[in-house]
């Protein structure tokens, strides 16, 4: 009983009080126990309540101590954000200065990292995302390109992989459903494997089965969410019902939730991709993507091994399609790095600079702190004298600099939150998941971090400086003369790093711009404008035949062409800038073996294709009307292509045929020489081409019409003729080349945009940083200068001492900025596709940084040397 | 500052020497002539305040008696016990000058 009456009264106290006297609390209890039951049963009874009693009592007390002495550190705590809160009230410029510096500096860095975020760090969407790889065919020229139908039966025999599943690329199609306008769509061909291996289930009926997959199966559809609620208002009803998408009728089985849209966002509808196993497409035909989950356990190395395995011994059982100079071999990539493949190294190169936008802040607001520090040396100092440990001080002061920082981190919030916006708009359309941008609670809880970063970054040195002040040195006199020189000292390092940081963006921002400039000078290889293009996919259920679809597109080019302000009207398989590229193998004639490395281009055209298109004919002749099924096979070759297999030969009448070398396929004979053309895009290498008419009855066809002024009236024009001709297509992708051309360099323009602000930003910061030293020198040596003038200094002798000193920190900064940025460049240059056409030691761009900074310079410090050196002695002696 | 009566016998309790827990309580008994009971509660706030303020220290556990910790004086433990003696009696002092203390 009395073991229980002390345990409880023991718990009335704190655990650590137990924890540290409880066992000797015991022994002294059952000692006293003891003892005073030696004086009877009323006498142990009486002890043992009064020990509980004062157990009690002294318990509570405790806590009540404990809980006080916390409070009190709380309120020291309190008491130091209050000291801060006044100190940034009672000065408000400064104030106000370091919170928009800051701001900016946190802000620029919270939106570059939502994106980052969004993009690049969060997970995608489906179940185990991590165990999903893209699987590519590599080829030394191509080192992506797709999949044939025989390499996926190949690559599903893969130990490591547990599932593996296929799609095309997106494509444009006609969707029309009962009583409606033909709508364009997005459609794209998959495995029912695609939707396994991705771990989607549809939120409405169903996917597909695999016996979909078997030819003359794939009438059905699933829908994406999108259309769905665009198309049919999110009524379910639509499952079980029939919809037309290229003339074809298709049920509609499924709808997939919102956040299923693989493989790009664009996706509207999902069909079955016909596969035979028994006779698949040709192994030369790369036409599928493709994805596989890795088995539990299986590594990306695993897989890497075994695909290895498998491709060497593809080159060795088919030397036609691999042969050995074409390198070929299997891309394993994890799905989320795929994805991000391309957008990733501008990215992480942004999220850098605009961390040298955050750093040149951080020491512009240490040195407003170190500048405002000689009003409050005396506080400090007094304060000191009464007291106060440097380590207190210390914490004062670090407050007062994360208060700042938190409070700038919450303002730019705001800040990032329109940045964010800009910086979506900017975006190319082409990166992924750029919908999902969005301050979530990672890109907080960055911002948060960084502001406290910022904050003890800012913060320390100046606290450190300060609290540093020796009493005695500080209270007696001349404090201004003794103390300013240590200062100085730290606030010209801070500036020259400054301005060193500002030179290394100015450097990366020119750099770019002297890219993008070449990028924008090179000739595509065709003249871009008054060019307007359109895109057709025929249905093979209205146009089954070759003959058909020749028809039709010959036809539609002649009414176009009649069209009054058309001079020339052409269509081909793949127009430049398109996205897409399409190759076949081929044998030119007296090879030894095969000719293919897989970078030749294969491209189907209209007669007349080259004069629109303003693509010079260098040799031989275009097609006309009379090169069709009938006539002997012809072709038209690219410069390049000629000097490639006939280099310096006459290429006119050579011959080569479709399909490797055993192939049965007629000759067909080169009539035209033509120059390249960078259909890949400005930045990307024009590849060897070699044109056709419609001999294969490709589907979709982009037609291209040249304008004899603007191009813009055409585009109704254009939609207008397609309908007379066939009221139930739908036409894509009506623009003109130069939108198109503008679209195919956002990219580049968009790291360009963003990085010369950043660069701006930093010169403006570097700018604000000079002058404040500028002026604060001017403020501490106005006894000085006094002191000269009186004794005979001429005005223009002050004006270069007073500029003299910002021009020597300023040039130090140059200086190291311009070795920074050799450095820097070079590791610029090494990003994909960031410099284009120029060398990272470009010396132009540094010659024009130089200049543009020692200009600022100047003009940063001119204003307050000026006005010093105006004073009249008088004046500036009274000052102190 | 004056010490506390409790605080003042427990140190001079402890300037003879080393005692664990219940001693302390016992001698302070028998020093203020069983005026003043500490009971074990306050003994051990007590004794943790006074060790916080660096004036006493414990001790390892006993050997024999493993629940149990010796508490003695510390330097400034003593410091402070002679400052309050002297305090008391340069009181006691004045007290005798002005003829209180007269029998």
């Amino acid at each position: 009983m009395r073991k229980t009456v002390l345990r409880w009264a023991l718990r009335l106290g704190p655990s650590s009080f137990r924890s540290e006297f409880g066992p000797e609390i015991e022994a002294d209890f059952e000692d006293g126990w003891r003892e005073a039951r030696r004086g009877g049963r009323s006498k142990s009874l009486a002890f043992t309540l009064r020990t509980a009693w004062d157990l009690g009592r002294s318990g509570l007390g405790e806590r009540w101590d404990r809980h006080f002495r916390r409070k009190r550190r709380r309120s020291m705590i309190g008491q130091d954000a209050k000291f801060a809160w006044r100190g940034l009230y009672r000065s408000p410029t400064f104030t106000a200065v370091a919170l928009v510096a800051l701001a900016l500096g946190i802000g620029a860095n919270t939106a570059i990292f939502s994106v980052v975020n969004a993009v690049l760090l969060s997970p995608l969407p489906y179940e185990r995302s991590e165990d999903l790889v893209r699987i590519w065919s590599a080829w030394t020229r191509f080192p992506r390109g797709g999949v044939s139908e025989p390499e996926y039966y190949d690559y599903q025999e893969i130990d490591s992989l547990e599932s593996i599943g296929a799609f095309i690329f997106p494509h444009d199609a006609t969707l029309a459903v009962e009583g409606g306008e033909p709508e364009p769509v997005k459609r794209t061909f998959v495995t029912a494997s695609l939707f396994q291996v991705l771990g989607a289930r549809a939120a409405h009926g169903r996917t597909f089965d695999a016996g979909e997959n078997e030819p003359g199966k794939g009438d059905v559809v699933v829908l994406s969410h999108g259309l769905w609620q665009r198309k049919f208002a999110g009524d379910p009803g639509i499952l079980g019902r029939t919809i037309r998408v290229q003339a074809k009728s298709v049920t509609v089985v499924g709808i997939m939730p919102a956040w299923f849209q693989y493989p790009t966002a664009a996706v509207d509808l999902w069909l079955p991709l016909t596969l035979i196993a028994d006779s698949p497409r040709p192994r030369g035909a790369h036409f599928m993507s493709v994805v596989a989950r890795l088995k539990d356990g299986a590594s990306l190395e695993s897989a890497r091994t075994e695909l290895g395995v498998v491709a060497s011994r593809l080159e060795r059982e088919f030397p036609g399609n691999y042969p050995t100079g074409a390198g070929f071999g299997v891309l394993v990539l994890p799905l989320a790095d795929d994805l991000v493949a391309e957008v990733r190294p501008a990215l992480v190169t942004l999220l850098g600079a605009v961390g040298f936008v955050l750093l040149i802040a951080c020491a512009n607001v240490a040195n407003l702190l170190l500048a405002r520090a000689a009003g409050r040396q005396r506080e400090l100092a007094v304060r000191k004298a009464l007291g106060a440990s440097q380590w207190s001080l210390v914490r004062q002061l670090l407050t007062e600099s994360l208060f700042l920082s938190v409070l700038s981190g919450g303002a730019s919030l705001l800040l990032a939150n329109w940045m964010m916006g800009a910086l979506v708009a900017l975006a190319p359309g082409d990166v992924p998941r750029l919908e999902t941008v969005s301050i979530d609670s990672r890109v907080l809880g960055f911002t948060l971090a960084i502001s406290i970063l910022t904050g003890i970054v800012f913060g320390t040195v100046p606290a450190w400086r300060l609290s540093r002040a020796s009493a005695s040195r500080v209270l007696g006199a001349g404090l201004r003369r003794t103390m300013g020189l240590d200062r100085r000292r730290a606030q010209k390092t801070l500036l020259a790093g400054e301005v060193a940081l500002a030179v290394a963006l100015l450097v990366g921002a020119g750099l770019l711009l002297r890219s993008f400039h070449n990028l924008i000078q090179v000739d595509p290889g065709f003249e871009t404008a008054p060019l307007a293009t359109a895109r057709l996919s025929l249905p093979p259920e209205s146009y089954p035949d070759q003959a058909s679809r020749a028809l039709f597109f010959e036809s539609l080019r002649r009414s176009l062409e009649g069209l009054s302000g058309v001079a020339a009207a052409a269509f081909v398989s793949n127009p430049p800038f398109s996205g897409y590229n399409s190759d076949y193998t081929f044998y030119v004639e007296g090879m030894d073996s095969v000719s293919y490395s897989g970078s030749e281009q294969y491209r189907e055209i209209s007669p007349g294709y080259f004069r629109t298109m303003g693509i010079p004919l260098l040799a031989g002749r275009e097609f006309d009307v009379h090169d069709d099924a009938e006539a002997p096979p012809v072709v038209v070759v690219s410069e390049s292509f000629a000097r490639k297999y006939w280099n310096g030969e006459d290429p006119l009448g050579r011959r080569l045929k479709m399909g490797e070398r055993q192939s049965k396929s007629a000759w067909v004979t080169v009539v035209g020489v033509v120059g390249d053309v960078r259909h890949a895009g400005l930045a990307a290498s024009a590849l060897p081409m070699y044109y056709r008419p419609l001999v294969h009855g490709v589907e979709e066809m982009t037609f291209l019409v040249r304008a004899t002024a603007d191009p813009e009236p055409l585009l109704a024009s254009i939609r207008e003729e397609v309908r007379k001709l066939d009221p139930d297509l739908a036409v894509f992708g009506v623009e003109t080349m130069d939108r198109k051309v503008s679209t195919s360099v956002a990219q580049p323009r968009f790291n360009l945009t963003l990085l010369a602000s950043f660069a701006l930003l930093a010169l403006a910061l570097a700018a604000v940083g000079i002058y404040g030293l500028a002026g604060y020198a001017v403020t501490q040596r106005t006894s000085e200068i006094g002191l000269r003038v009186a004794l005979g200094a001429t005005r223009g002798e002050i004006l270069t001492m007073l500029l003299g000193e910002g021009v020597r920190t300023a040039g130090l900064g140059l200086f190291l900025g311009l070795l920074a940025s050799a450095a820097l460049s070079r590791a610029l240059a090494r990003v994909p596709g960031l410099l284009h056409g120029i060398s990272p030691m470009d010396l132009p761009t540094y010659g024009a940084v130089a200049v543009i900074l020692s200009l600022v310079v100047l003009l940063a410090s001119y204003p307050p040397a000026s006005r010093a050196s105006r004073m009249a002695p008088v004046e500036s002696l009274r000052y102190e | 500052m004056a010490l506390k009566p409790e605080d003042f016998l427990i140190l001079l309790v402890l300037s003879r020497g080393e005692r664990h827990g219940y001693g302390i309580m016992k001698d302070v008994e028998t020093e203020s002539g069983g005026e003043v009971e500490i009971g074990i509660g306050s003994l051990y706030r007590l004794l943790g305040r006074m060790m916080r303020a660096g004036l006493v220290a414990a001790g390892a556990a006993r050997s024999g008696d493993e629940r149990r910790r010796n508490y003695r004086l510390t330097p400034r433990g003593e410091r402070v016990l002679r400052e309050e003696c002297l305090r008391l009696a340069d009181l006691v002092q004045r007290a005798k000058a002005r003829g209180l203390l007269a029998r």
